[in-house]
């Protein structure tokens, strides 16, 4: 062995590196994701990011609601930036039987979605997913997402359940 | 074979030295004619001639005192016998077997020296030589031993002394003067330096430099047990964040959340303070043991200057010139 290699050994060390632990933080049902007033609706995650042409995922979450039957989520989006593709019902009122999840798209930006809960529990409190949204996205650039004060929740006897958060949220598209 | 060999050579020795002790030709030495020089020097040269035969020990020579009176009973005087047959009777006079005589003379600062060696029995002469002595006094009597070392065909030891001089400095000179290289392998070691480098401190130890050592080697086990101990939390912490970002992941409950949450981000936070402890360590152990290697360096180098040949000017007294002197130490 040359006796360089005896100086490399030591100092090889040095430039180990480690593995740090990442947290991953991004449990839609945690409050803390999310930088609304409760009860609220917002979106899951507030920061999205993805590439041009990309389709990347949205979440509209309940927010520390109770004995909600219903949600009318009014979503105003930048249409030149990005566009809908599908809206789905998310797991909130998803029990033994589906909820009737129907969602409107005008294509100017506005974007209305209606669930309404259908087991035999009648209502559901908490905070959970109403709905998952796949949008794609169109320019590069960021645009902003956010819940109109439109948007209701009620309970059973379709009365309204205040809400104090509406929540917002920002697409990245590189 | 040896031992037989070794019998033999001693019994040889023994038996010249015998023969010798019992049959040395005998010599009468007559003082040497001064020739522009005062007779006393000419005395005083032949005595140390005379001496130097005796030391030789080849002949007997007949001491200054008895040759002188018996040639007076004889009614001869010195200067009247110039002849190598009146010098041959004076032998047969004093009963030796050969007579030495000579002749100095001094002529622009050089000392011409002749001596004759009659042989008695012959009556003429047997072994001549003439010497030339550039200088003063002392240099005529520093060469009464090469003289009489000459006489008998062999060189004195200052002439064998002076002529190795010679070729050893002749030896080098060709050398330098692009003859045959002079193979000094010095090879650099670096012992301190190894050991330095495989432990540190150990080189420090190996060159008697303890407490240093000792220091060196002490910082890095307690500078490794701090690195070692901080790994190990920041294990620990990585276990955490692994194990309760499945568990944030997995539920639904808003208060176990927001503990996860809390342990979670409590457990980076952790994670990476003990990862920056752990390089601040590393680092620090690495700059000791880089200030170790170089420390031991040093002293391989100094070690390796020590041992590298001295070349110095000095006087060579046999050329009374200055010469280039190489030493090379053989420990």
């Amino acid at each position: 062995m040359r006796w360089i290699n005896l100086l490399l050994i030591p100092f090889s060390f040095l430039f180990l590196s480690c593995d740090l632990g990442k947290v991953e933080l991004d449990n839609c049902q945690d409050l803390g994701n999310y930088t609304v007033d409760l009860p609220g609706i917002g979106f899951c995650p507030e920061l999205s990011t993805g590439s041009v042409n990309d389709n990347i995922e949205l979440s509209i979450s309940v927010l520390d609601i109770t004995d909600a039957a219903g949600v009318h989520a009014q979503v105003n989006y930048d249409a030149s930036m990005v566009k809908i593709i599908s809206a789905d019902p998310g797991d909130f009122f998803l029990r033994s039987q589906k909820p009737i999840f129907v969602y409107e798209d005008d294509g100017q930006g506005k974007l209305d979605i209606y669930v309404f809960f259908m087991s035999s529990e009648k209502t559901n409190s908490g905070t959970g997913q109403i709905a998952d949204i796949i949008v794609k996205l169109l320019q590069p650039g960021s645009s902003e997402v956010s819940i109109t004060t439109e948007s209701e929740i009620l309970d059973p006897k379709d009365v309204k359940i205040p809400i104090k958060g509406f929540g917002t949220g920002t697409i990245n598209a590189e | 074979m040896k031992c037989l060999g070794f019998i033999l050579t001693l019994f040889f020795h023994f038996n010249i030295l015998f023969s010798q002790s019992v049959e040395l030709p005998q010599v009468g030495v007559l003082d040497f004619e001064p020739r522009g020089i005062p007779t006393s020097l000419s005395q005083r040269f032949t005595e140390a001639v005379r001496n130097e035969i005796e030391n030789i020990n080849l002949v007997q020579v007949i001491d200054r005192g008895s040759l002188l009176s018996t040639l007076e009973e004889r009614g001869y005087k010195r200067s009247n016998c110039i002849t190598d047959y009146c010098e041959a009777l004076i032998g047969q006079l004093l009963e030796v077997d050969f007579i030495l005589s000579g002749s100095i003379a001094y002529a622009d600062s050089i000392y011409t020296i002749d001596m004759n060696m009659v042989s008695v029995p012959i009556g003429s002469i047997d072994k001549s030589i003439t010497m030339r002595v550039f200088g003063d006094y002392q240099n005529l009597m520093d060469e009464a031993e090469a003289a009489a070392w000459n006489l008998f065909g062999l060189k004195s030891p200052q002439q064998i002394a002076i002529v190795e001089e010679r070729e050893r400095i002749a030896k080098i000179s060709s050398t330098l003067s692009g003859g045959v290289p002079v193979n000094i392998k010095n090879r650099f070691r670096w012992p301190s330096a190894l050991r330095s480098t495989i432990l540190p401190g150990w080189g420090q130890l190996y060159s008697d430099h303890r407490k240093l050592g000792l220091s060196l080697m002490g910082s890095e086990i307690v500078l490794g047990g701090l690195a070692f101990t901080f790994y190990k939390f920041y294990e620990y912490q990585l276990k955490d964040i692994n194990l309760y970002n499945r568990m944030y992941a997995n539920s639904a409950d808003p208060n176990k959340l927001k503990e996860f949450r809390d342990v979670l981000l409590k457990a980076e936070k952790n994670q990476n303070r003990y990862v920056d402890n752990l390089q601040y360590t590393l680092l620090t152990m690495g700059i000791i043991w880089t200030l170790n290697i170089t420390h031991a360096v040093i002293l391989d180098l100094d070690r390796n200057v020590e041992n590298m040949p001295e070349v110095d000017i000095v006087l060579n007294e046999s050329t009374n010139q200055p010469q280039l002197r190489l030493s090379i130490a053989l420990d």
